[in-house]
């Protein structure tokens, strides 16, 4: 053992000084210096096709399927039609997996096959009559402004796109991929069909006049592209028939992943209480900015009243450098949305004067009005005072959920009532946001690494009641099977290559070693000489294989890992890539996905592996023909070969 | 302690010889050559050491196989056939044949040193640090037990065959690439000699170096060999000098009578000498002439 540890100790003094540590002079030789760049080099290569054959059939299918960074590809699913929509218990049993049937029940029950969770989806379209592009110059059911404003058809190649939108939870793997924050009144927009399709000029010469003026000056006049773009004007339904204009923050994404072409991402906890207010005409939609001129929350500003106008001192007021401050106030309130579809007007009572709002303005809007023609009140001035009313049925919103008074739900919606708390004669009603009769469709997001086949397997088999509870569309079957076939041809040729790689990785690495070897016969032959066994010895070169492959495997970590940047730098700014971002629908496309550390380690393991039995099969068949066996003798490796016939001779 | 233990009767005849305090060496029929071809007569000789001066000088022409003999007697190389019986003055005795050839292995750790005709270190380490791998290989009862004891002992057998001018310090620390020839030889001499061995063997130790550096490498394994009792010195060469064969009694001549294989047989040094004077008056007369 002593004997053993010193001819280990010897190898790897030989390894260091052969050239490993290029920077010290190399007094035998820099060839083992050689052999490591050679090890990193095959195990870089073998890594990096590894990893290349892997990346292009995960490319394959996110180019086809889509993919969200963190959480998988998404897969588009339908409720059975068996059933109406996926209430908050079947969403749960969905869930927890517990209606699998026993053909797709997942082999591991707390697997990641039985944990995929289905995020339900609402179409947002042009008509949509909870949350659309606003439509300020004409009716409410008609498709108005968003027709002018989204340009269906670019050119005579270019396919009919409708703006379409999803409306999801924030917890949607979608949603903070996308950047969306996790509150506010905010959308995640997609920028590259927005660039296509939508008319910023038209848009805002549609909202002209129809909004109310301090809204409008919060977005530009002008934009070079839509990103410029910070904020967007949407209508939102308030309450019965009535909609509210409501400025949205915008989180701009350069495509959105999924066979879908979706141009906007809007939170469900917008969405969902403008759908409520809708079938049930009582409740209000309200918002923070609810609130009456002494902060008091839940007041609807119903009215605007000049007390006294035609008092001396209101019309010196109302007409002050020869202006009509009740006009421009109107002015600066924009066209009713709703009802009359004109502009708003001051109506006589008395000597009052009374503009009629009904909640379509929120008072900070309307009091900034006043403010601009001098007529807000002050401590100066209070012939100007605004009627609020104060909802006695407000929708309340809290984070997933919203609550409501039972009396004001109709009955219809009390199936609804996550808690069930009015059918057992409670006070308040609460609504699940991803538990609504509409939700008729979702994605189950399938993780890196799982088998997308059997994943769909495992999602679309489960039933409750006996009854399936989703189905995957026909086109993603379609995909699904073409991709298969891809795949399948690929690991094909992946063999091929593996084999035809195996053989070359062992003759490129004979070359290199078997000379290495070869020129230290002499010394090998001093070793034993001095009563070094030819185990020892053997060891010793195993070692100095096994130092190069493992150094080599560090340099070709490194040079794996910046090999990869810089094609994914080159790759980013390619055709492909902006193809990929603009068309294909990838928020992050690139050559080679990510892989998990544990993934990366088992590339770099698998090719470290290769390379180093490689090099021990051809460091042992170099020994056996020095010849370095249980017969040689000492002597026999210290003179050539054509010594030993000379003197045989 | 037996060594090599053999089974075979005849070792204990021989065995029983070893009670002298001296270090023999039989050889039986030994067959020496290359790739399974003898290039030398069968060898068969009685040696005791003590009554040839712990000296024994190997000579005769190039090509008859002087370095083959040696290196089989020193255990690095498998005879064809025959017997070598090394005997030592504590009773240990290792029979080596053909068969049984792995048995040297131990003798050359822990009995022989043996210094290469031509450069013998690892080109990777330093001079010093081949000296200490010797020490460290070696199996000897008295090798330096640490480390800073066996740098110790390297550098004094280092010290011991560097010439003037020459520094240990600045020569230990060189590598092989950077000493001269003559360096080299010195070293590699060195380094057999590092462990004291019991035999010490040397091919042409003397081969490359100028006559004063012959003679006082001549002097410094002159005084090894006097250094302690039980040593001895096998050496090949091919110069006949007084200084070369100083204190060695007989020295075994290989040579070869016209189309035979040579053959290896114990000449007095001092024939040896007058044979070598005389050839080189006849040589000198024959130049003469001419």
């Amino acid at each position: 053992m002593k004997r053993l540890a010193v001819a280990l100790r010897l190898a790897s003094i030989e390894f260091l000084r052969g050239g490993v540590m290029f920077w010290r002079p190399a007094p035998a030789g820099r060839d083992f210096g050689a052999l490591t760049v050679l090890c990193a080099v095959l195990i870089g290569l073998t890594t990096l096709a590894t990893s290349s054959g892997s990346a292009l059939q995960r490319n394959l299918i996110q180019g086809m399927l889509g993919h969200v960074e963190g959480a998988g590809t998404p897969i588009w699913l339908l409720v059975h039609s068996s059933r109406l929509f996926l209430g908050p218990e079947q969403l749960a049993a969905f869930r927890n997996g517990g209606g699998f049937t026993a053909a797709h029940r997942p082999r591991d029950p707390n697997g990641p096959l039985a944990k995929l969770d289905f995020h339900p989806v609402v179409e947002v379209e042009p008509l949509d009559p909870y949350v659309r592009l606003p439509c300020a110059t004409a009716g409410p059911e008609s498709p108005c402004a968003a027709a002018i404003v989204w340009r269906e058809r670019m050119g005579p190649g270019d396919p009919p796109m409708e703006l379409r939108g999803w409306g999801i939870d924030r917890t949607n793997p979608l949603w903070f991929a996308s950047g969306g924050p996790a509150s506010g009144r905010t959308l995640v927009a997609n920028a590259a069909t927005f660039r296509k399709r939508f008319d910023y000029a038209a848009y805002r010469a549609g909202l002209a006049g129809g909004v109310p003026a301090p809204l409008l000056e919060a977005l530009p006049e002008r934009i070079d592209d839509v990103t410029d773009l910070h904020r967007l004007i949407l209508s939102v339904r308030l309450h019965g028939n009535l909609r509210r204009l409501q400025l949205f923050d915008v989180t701009w994404v350069e495509s959105l992943p999924g066979l879908q072409k979706v141009s906007l991402l809007v939170p469900l906890d917008v969405i969902a209480p403008a759908k409520l207010v809708y079938e049930n005409e009582n409740l209000t939609n309200l918002g923070p900015e609810d609130v009456d001129d002494e902060g008091g929350s839940g007041a609807v500003l119903r009215r605007i009243t000049v007390y006294g106008a035609t008092r001396a001192e209101v019309r010196r007021r109302l007409e002050a450098g020869g202006r009509d401050g009740l006009a421009e106030v109107a002015a600066c309130l924009g066209r009713r949305s709703f009802g009359s579809n004109g502009p708003f007007r001051w109506s006589e009572r008395g000597t009052d004067r009374v503009l009629e709002l009904d909640g379509e303005v929120t008072w900070a809007v309307a009091r900034a009005c006043l403010a601009r023609s001098g007529l807000a009140p002050d401590a100066g001035f209070d012939a100007v005072r605004p009627g609020f009313d104060f909802v006695d049925a407000p929708l309340a919103v809290a984070g997933r959920t919203a609550t409501a008074r039972c009396a004001a739900v109709r009955p219809s919606l009390l199936a609804q009532d996550t808690r069930g708390a009015c059918a057992d004669g409670g006070a308040e009603a609460a609504f699940t946001f991803s538990a609504f009769p509409d939700f008729r469709t979702g994605i189950v997001f399938v993780p890196d690494g799982l088998d997308l086949a059997e994943a769909i397997d495992a999602v679309t088999g489960q039933t409750l009641g006996g009854e399936p509870v989703v189905i995957s569309s026909e086109s993603y079957r379609d995909a699904l099977g073409r991709i298969s076939y891809a795949r399948a041809v690929i690991a094909h040729l992946g063999s091929a290559l593996a084999l035809f790689g195996l053989v070359l990785v062992g003759v490129i690495l004979l070359l290199q070693i078997a000379p290495t070897i070869e020129r230290r016969r002499k010394n090998y032959g001093l070793l034993l000489a001095r009563g070094m066994s030819r185990r020892e010895v053997t060891a010793g070169i195993l070692l100095q294989m096994g130092l190069a492959v493992i150094l080599g495997a560090v340099v070709a970590a490194a040079l794996t890992e910046l090999t990869k940047a810089a094609f994914e730098g080159w790759f980013a700014g390619s055709q492909a890539a902006r193809l990929a971002q603009s068309e294909l629908g990838l928020l992050h496309p690139r050559l080679i996905p990510d892989v998990s550390l544990i993934g990366r380690l088992a590339h770099l393991g698998g090719a470290t592996g290769l390379v180093l039995i490689a090099a021990i099969v051809a460091a042992l068949w170099t020994i056996r023909r020095l010849p370095l066996r249980r017969s040689t003798a000492p002597i026999d490796l210290m003179v050539t070969q054509a010594r030993v016939a000379e003197e045989a001779s | 302690m037996i060594i090599c233990p053999d089974p075979d009767p005849a070792g204990v005849a021989i065995g029983a010889a070893t009670a002298t305090p001296t270090i023999r060496l039989s050889l039986d029929g030994l067959h020496i050559g290359w790739q399974g071809r003898a290039i030398v007569e069968p060898v068969s000789l009685e040696l005791d050491f003590t009554a040839l001066g712990r000296r024994l000088p190997i000579l005769g022409r190039t090509g008859l196989g002087k370095s083959t003999l040696l290196l089989a007697i020193a255990g690095q190389k498998p005879p064809i056939g025959g017997r070598i019986r090394w005997s030592f003055p504590d009773g240990d005795v290792c029979d080596l044949g053909p068969e049984d050839w792995r048995r040297a292995d131990e003798l050359r750790r822990r009995r022989f040193g043996f210094a290469f005709q031509e450069a013998a270190l690892l080109p990777h380490l330093t001079v010093l640090e081949n000296l200490v791998l010797t020490l460290e290989l070696s199996t000897r009862a008295d090798r330096p037990a640490s480390r800073g004891a066996r740098v110790e002992r390297a550098m004094e057998k280092l010290r011991e065959v560097l010439i003037d001018g020459e520094r240990v310090e600045a020569i230990g620390r060189r590598f092989a690439e950077q000493l001269s020839g003559g360096q080299k030889q010195r070293v590699a001499l060195c380094q057999a000699m590092a462990t004291d061995p019991d035999v010490l063997f040397a091919d042409e130790p003397t081969g490359n170096l100028d006559p004063h550096t012959r003679r006082e490498i001549a002097a410094v394994m002159d005084g090894w060999v006097r250094a302690a009792p039980g040593r001895v010195f096998v050496w090949v060469t091919h110069h006949h000098d007084r200084e070369e064969f100083e204190g060695a009694e007989v020295a075994l001549l290989l040579d070869r009578f016209e189309g035979e294989r040579p053959d290896a047989r114990l000449i007095p040094v001092e024939d040896l000498l007058r044979r070598s004077a005389g050839g080189r008056g006849r040589a000198a007369a024959e130049e003469a002439r001419r």
